[in-house]
Parts: C-alpha cells; sequence; structure tokens
C-alpha cells in the first residue's frame, strides 16, 4: 500500500474514512496534522493509499502489564510497546506490579525512559498506591506525580485496595496533582482461593468459586468514598452486570467515578474454561453471557468509559500447569482492536467514532495523557491508527504476535480487521501491518 | 496570609481564620487534600493544595507543626515527601515576596515542615509569636481568674 519512502517526514493517507465518515485524505506533516481534505497534494510527503481503511486517533490503553523490571521472560517494555503498535496504540499506561514494585521515583523513571527508548508507543507508567502493593502505606505518590514520569494513574492493580480508610486517604491525597486511583476491584475475603466465576460453570468443574459480589462490594464502597471526597476513581476491568449498573448509579450522581472493561470480558465466557485450559485463566475471571450483554451495553451507553486491554503476558511454564497453579492473565494488545469490531462495531452497538472515544478519547483523558485521544483534524498531534474492518475473519495466531509471551486466549480463533498502519507524531511505528523497525 | 500545614487537627489553624478574616485579612489554607478538613468551603478563607503557587502571593506564611502518628494513619506516604511537598525550606522562602514574613505557633519539627535556615532567618517572627502567645496567655488567665474589672469585663 506504501509508495515511496518518506524523505521529508511528510505523509499523504489518501481516502481513509476518517473516524469512520466520509473517505479523505490526511496531511502529516511536522508530527502533526496539517491538513484532512479530499484530494489534497503534498510534493514530498510519501503516499500511503488508504482506499478502505477507517482512520482512528492513536489507542491509549489503560491497563498494560509490560513486566520489565522484574519479569523480562514474560514481557520487557520493548517487546511490550512493539505489541501495542501493531495494535494500534500510540500510548499504554504501563502496570505497577513489577519486581520491584512501581512504587518510587525511581522506578517508574525507569520504566518511562525504556519506553521513550524504545520509541514505539508512549508509555505511562502506573505508579502502585502502597509501598510494595501490600496494601499496608501509602508509597510516595507526590514524588511519583513530579518525577520526570509525570504519574497520574496509581493501582495496586493485581491486589485490591481493601482497606477502606487506606483508600480513601489514597482518593483525596491524589487530588493534589489531579491524579486518579485505578481500583482492583475484589474484595478479598470473599475470594481466597478463588479460580473461576463462581456460577454453575465453577460447580460443576469443582474449582472455587470467585463471586460477582466481591467485585461488586468493592466498587459500591469505593464510589460512595469517592462521592465523599471528591476525587476521581477509576474501577479496573468490570466483569459483571451488577457492577455495571453500581456505575450507572453513581455516573447518575455526577460523580467523579470512570470504568474501563478488557476485550475478553466483552467476548468471552466461564465455559471456556470447561476443558481446563489455564489460557483461559484470568482475574477477574471470565462470566458469564448475561455479564458480556451487560458489558457491551454499558459500553455502548458510557457507563463504562473505555476499553483497556489488560495484556497480561506470562512464559508457557506460567500458564501450561494444572488451573490452579496457573498465573492469572491473558495477552491482549494484539487482538484488542480486533475483538472490538466483533463485540461492539459489528453487533450495531458502537461505530467507529464510538470506538475513537472508548479506545482513544476517554482513556486518554482518564489517564491525563497529553498529545493522545484528540479527534483527527489540523493542528492535532498526528497519532493515527489505520484499521481495515474489511479484512476477513482470520483465525489469531499468537506465534506472530510480537509479545514475547503466547497466552492469549483467541489463539485459533477467527477475528475480523486488521490493523495496518499506526502512525507516532506523524511517524510510522507500524506500516502494512508490520513494525517499521 | 497563607496557613500551612496540618490543618485538619490544629487549633491554631481555626482560631487563626476566624480572628485573621475578622481583622479584615485575606487567609489561604494549604495542606494535603487529606489534611483539610471537611467542608473547609464554609470557612471565611481560600484553601489550595500547591504551596508554590500561594507563596508567591502571601505577605505571610504560617507553618503548622506537622505529627509523625499523622504518618502512621495514613494521611500521607512519608515525613520526607511532606517535607518535599510542603515543607518550607530556602528555595520555597525565595519564592515569597521580598517584604513577607515567616510565622510558626511552635513547637517546631525542624527539617520537616520547616528548615532550620528558615526558622533561625533574619524573616522569621517565631520567637517573637512564641513570646507574644506567652503574654497573650498570662492576660486571658488573668481575666478569667478574677482579674477582671466592672470596667473591662
Amino acid at each position: 500500500m506504501t509508495s515511496g519512502m518518506s524523505t521529508s517526514g511528510q505523509w499523504l493517507i489518501k481516502g481513509a474514512a476518517v473516524t469512520g465518515g466520509e473517505p479523505a485524505d490526511i496531511h502529516v506533516k511536522d508530527g502533526v496534522i496539517a491538513a484532512i481534505g479530499q484530494g489534497l497534494d503534498a510534493p514530498g510527503a510519501a503516499v500511503l493509499d488508504s482506499g478502505g481503511l477507517v482512520a482512528l486517533p492513536g489507542l491509549v490503553d489503560l491497563h498494560t502489564h509490560l513486566r520489565e523490571p522484574g519479569r523480562e521472560d514474560a514481557e520487557t517494555v520493548e517487546t511490550g510497546t512493539r505489541a501495542a503498535a501493531l495494535g494500534g496504540y500510540t500510548a499504554v499506561h504501563a502496570m505497577a506490579n513489577t519486581e520491584p514494585v512501581a512504587d518510587t521515583a525511581g522506578v517508574v523513571e525507569q520504566v518511562w525512559r525504556l519506553g521513550e527508548q524504545a520509541g514505539y508507543v508512549d508509555v505511562r507508567p502506573v505508579g502502585a498506591v502502597t509501598v510494595g502493593l501490600h496494601g499496608k502505606q501509602l508509597a510516595e505518590l507526590g514524588a511519583m506525580a513530579d518525577s520526570a514520569a509525570r504519574v497520574r494513574v496509581f493501582s495496586d492493580d493485581g491486589f485490591c485496595v481493601a482497606d477502606p480508610l487506606l483508600m480513601r486517604r489514597a482518593l483525596e491525597y491524589v487530588k493534589a496533582f489531579d491524579g486518579v486511583i485505578a481500583q482492583h476491584a475484589q474484595e478479598p475475603r470473599l475470594t481466597e482461593g478463588a479460580q473461576l466465576n463462581e456460577g454453575e460453570v465453577a460447580s460443576r468443574l469443582g474449582l472455587a468459586g470467585w463471586p460477582a459480589a466481591a467485585e461488586e462490594a468493592i466498587i459500591a464502597r469505593d464510589v460512595l468514598l469517592a462521592a465523599h471526597v471528591d476525587a476521581a476513581l477509576h474501577v479496573c476491568h468490570v466483569s459483571t452486570a451488577g457492577s455495571v449498573e453500581i456505575i450507572r448509579w453513581a455516573k447518575s450522581k455526577g460523580w467523579r467515578v470512570t470504568a474501563e472493561v478488557t476485550p475478553h470480558h466483552l467476548l468471552l465466557t466461564d465455559d471456556l474454561a470447561g476443558g481446563y485450559d489455564p489460557v483461559f485463566k484470568v482475574n477477574p475471571p471470565l462470566r458469564t453471557r448475561a455479564d458480556i450483554e451487560a458489558l457491551r451495553h454499558g459500553l455502548k451507553d458510557g457507563t463504562i468509559d473505555c476499553v483497556a486491554t489488560d495484556h497480561a503476558p506470562h512464559p508457557v511454564e506460567a500458564k501450561e500447569t494444572e488451573w490452579a497453579a496457573a498465573a492469572n492473565g491473558m495477552t491482549g494488545l494484539e487482538t484488542a482492536l480486533r475483538v472490538v469490531q466483533r463485540a461492539m462495531v459489528d453487533t450495531g452497538l458502537l461505530d467507529w467514532a464510538g470506538v475513537a472515544d472508548r479506545m482513544s478519547a476517554r482513556p486518554a483523558a482518564i489517564g491525563r495523557v497529553p498529545g493522545h485521544g484528540q479527534p483527527l483534524a489540523p493542528g492535532a498531534p498526528a497519532n493515527i491508527t489505520l484499521f481495515d474492518p474489511a479484512a476477513g475473519d482470520t483465525p489469531v495466531d499468537p506465534s506472530a504476535h510480537a509479545s514475547k509471551s503466547r497466552n492469549s486466549p483467541f489463539a485459533g480463533m477467527p477475528l475480523p480487521g486488521a490493523v495496518i498502519a499506526t502512525f507516532l507524531r506523524g511517524t510510522p511505528t507500524v506500516l502494512d501491518g508490520k513494525v517499521t523497525r | 496570609m497563607t496557613i500551612v500545614g496540618d490543618v485538619l487537627h490544629s487549633r491554631v489553624a481555626r482560631s487563626n481564620v476566624l480572628l485573621l478574616s475578622t481583622l479584615g485579612a485575606h487567609v489561604t489554607l494549604v495542606a494535603p487534600p487529606t489534611l483539610m478538613p471537611h467542608a473547609v468551603e464554609a470557612w471565611p478563607c481560600r484553601s489550595g493544595y500547591d504551596l508554590d503557587t500561594e507563596l508567591r502571593k502571601s505577605d505571610v506564611v504560617m507553618m503548622l507543626r506537622v505529627q509523625q502518628e499523622r504518618m502512621n494513619a495514613a494521611f500521607f506516604p512519608t515525613i520526607r515527601e511532606y517535607r518535599r511537598r510542603y515543607g518550607l525550606d530556602a528555595g520555597r522562602m525565595a519564592l515569597l515576596p521580598e517584604h513577607a514574613i515567616v510565622m510558626h505557633p511552635g513547637p517546631m519539627n525542624r527539617g520537616v515542615e520547616i528548615a532550620a535556615e528558615v526558622a533561625d532567618s533574619a524573616r522569621s517572627t517565631i520567637v517573637q509569636q512564641v513570646a507574644n502567645g506567652v503574654t497573650v496567655r498570662m492576660a486571658v488567665l488573668y481575666l478569667m481568674l478574677g482579674g477582671a474589672t466592672e470596667e473591662t469585663a
């Protein structure tokens, strides 16, 4: 599709449906969108024939596990951000549960610098809420906020900030620098040893249940706390119909609550665990068809603000074990947009403008990510994803993924669509579906 | 006039807001959000979380004592972070206008809410403030314990 390489740093993207609208040309120059219109001419610009493609603002992921430092056997900032670019992302938030934990300015600055060096996407480190994710003492949140990494999202993800007083203080404390607490909502006592959604499937398989109420109880508590102290709460990986109801109620009160849903919770159900294949083991667990329907409609009506991958790479030895011993988590960066097309666009629930809102604009706003999530318009930074929704269903092949890990629950599943190109501030990180370097 | 620190647990801050606003001063409270009283909007003063911004427009800055126990109750992460964000050191003092003075009701935690070089600087009126406090307390006790006459009562 590419004709000629750009020597001027300029690109002319021809005939892409801009955010799903009428086909137009996009002229990219000096890292920004110089012009959008019909029949543009840009001497010296490399031309990218994009007929039939949809142009979206670069995707922003609020929830990515890049694993570095500490678990470079699962993923590195380099491999994880390459996977992100291939998935159409231009910014990702790197979760704090690394080794050492990202609970100091030093660690978040290291992760941020590794992202800068890799250069595929902007890496926004998430800071831990508590020291070591232990839930006992606040980490130096202000130091992380003031660091070169400019942290604004704080989360103990992997663990719930279960102590209600500590959660209240955290919500209050980050108001000083416009931060947000992203909560992994899981009541710990209700989920000790939990393996799979508590329901018919877990009972039949003999696996310890993870009740929906354990998620919903924490969300209910936290929205009340956020309201009381007028602070910003973000709910990670919402997985149940009841959670959607609680968040809808909180938003109806005007409280500062936002939420995300993962691609896998939009598409996969707990009965996939019937073969005891731990590739389907994830926390929170896969739920039921009724939950999926509620999540999709929550995403459609904006109750759930965004799709976040919870990309959680694990080495083979952590996943190919008996169910109870396996690690929780699934990769997701390289399949997210395709899953969203299947679950939301092909079902008529969202159009491409809606996808742009839920996968770029809103996550960028929640994460306070400068320069991302802006509508494709002249003057905006040229963070652009070109997606081919007409690419027919092709089975997902994890061995072809750029992620270091292979634990995709979509392996072998035919999914529509393909990411063709990704531009980060005017520079292509992906062209013709391949990374540019 | 900017009052900085543990406003939540401070009698000094409460009486100063009432007294100084009555006398016509414009009072601003600065604290971490965790140490700002709930519904402070109802008080006759402004409030904020960013010390550096407020210092630039202050004629007086009064630092409040912060107690170690507050950290253990998770009001803030560490003494070190508190000092970085809300402590008055020489660098921050330089943000104050030329004529501004530094106050503290005492006792001070040197190296926490106030650096020694600030506490002992020419701008500091802290020793005078504490001495005046003794005089005022003597007068109050005298009046309360029967020293009042018909005319002064």
